[in-house]
């Protein structure tokens, strides 16, 4: 097994699982922001700022994962 | 098939200024910086003051109302977002239309062909190279400490070392300086990862959607899917800029805001 198919493999694994944690939070910070809505659809904007902040936290550790992956496989 | 195409992390050199190496993300910054210095003094040179304005002039200020909405929201108040708008309006600006200048058809195609099988464009998004964009989240780093400075003077660094509220409130204060660092980090790498990935996946769909069939009519039906990612990655670089400004002004205000028993986490 080469080195170049090693790496092809963990860019891989490692986008792969990087993203599985990121996905299930934003679903959750979604979700949670439509249900607070519900409860209060005078507070929309401001709901909608902090939902845009904490879905940027959490899509940013997505990116990180990405980039380790780009790392592995072309450094 | 998939394996002519050629992705680089870091920025190619195009040529050497006695021993200071030029690459090409220097050379887009360079060409977006011009572009943005010109069409500013064109567009401030036929201001109308007073009047009804042009479709033109209106469009700016509906643009700058969009920005000022952006830290206002994030600072607190228009008055307090006032002495950082024009940091804020010019990070704005440059982020979107570094982004955008590896999106423009053709742009990438100019260039230097090293050997027979590398080609090193001439022109490449500043926001793509890993340099410039720690450099951008230096300077909303310097921006967001010069903010905790000037409005608390040196008790700022009293949020970092709290000596008065126990071991507990110690390990908080060290947890925020921690977290102060990490933001540089965060800053630059969701940029470039954004706007990186982006181009990486134009190339890869483009080299993918090349049929090879018998039918030569054929071959090219699939080259404008390109064309949807391209469009998707227009708004990712306009929500990047909007994020960036928009988590620099909320980092201002936290940094700006008093002492340890106020702040909410």
């Amino acid at each position: 097994m080469s080195l170049d198919l090693y790496k092809q493999v963990a860019f891989a694994l490692v986008v792969g699982l990087g993203m599985l944690g990121p996905a299930i939070a934003i679903g959750m910070i979604g979700g949670a922001a439509t249900s607070a809505v519900g409860r209060n659809p005078q507070a929309e904007a401001k709901i909608r700022t902090i939902m845009i902040l904490g879905i940027v936290f959490a899509e940013s550790l997505a990116i990180f994962a990405l980039v380790s992956g780009f790392i592995i496989n072309f450094v | 098939m998939a394996s002519d195409i050629h992705i680089s992390i870091s920025a190619e050199t195009i040529f050497n200024f006695n021993g200071f190496e030029v690459t090409n993300a220097m050379l887009g910054t360079i060409a977006v910086c011009f572009g943005l210095i010109i069409s500013s003094v064109f567009i401030g040179s036929s201001l109308n003051k007073t009047g009804i304005p042009n479709k033109l002039q209106n469009a700016i200020e509906w643009f700058y109302k969009i920005v000022e909405g952006i830290a206002s929201d994030g600072i607190g108040s228009v008055k307090k977002a006032r002495p950082y708008l024009g940091l804020v309006l010019t990070l704005f600006l440059f982020i979107v239309f570094s982004s955008w200048l590896g999106l423009i058809p053709g742009v990438l195609h100019i260039g230097i062909q090293v050997t027979p099988d590398l080609f090193y464009p001439i022109f490449r998004a500043p926001t793509t190279d890993l340099n410039a964009t720690i450099a951008l989240a230096i300077i909303a780093w310097i921006t967001i400490q010069f903010a905790g400075f000037n409005a608390l003077g040196f008790s700022y660094l009293g949020k970092f070392f709290q000596f008065k509220s126990g071991a507990l409130g110690f390990f908080v204060g060290v947890q925020e300086l921690i977290s102060e660092f990490a933001r540089l980090i965060s800053f630059s790498f969701r940029l470039f990862g954004n706007i990186f990935a982006g181009e990486v996946l134009i190339v890869v769909v483009a080299s993918l959607t090349k049929f090879q069939t018998n039918i030569p009519w054929l071959d090219y039906f699939g080259v404008p899917l390109p064309v949807f990612i391209i469009i998707m990655e227009v708004l990712v670089a306009m929500m990047q800029a909007y994020v960036f400004v928009s988590l620099m002004s909320l980092f201002i205000a936290m940094a700006v805001e008093d002492a340890h028993h106020e702040h909410a986490h």
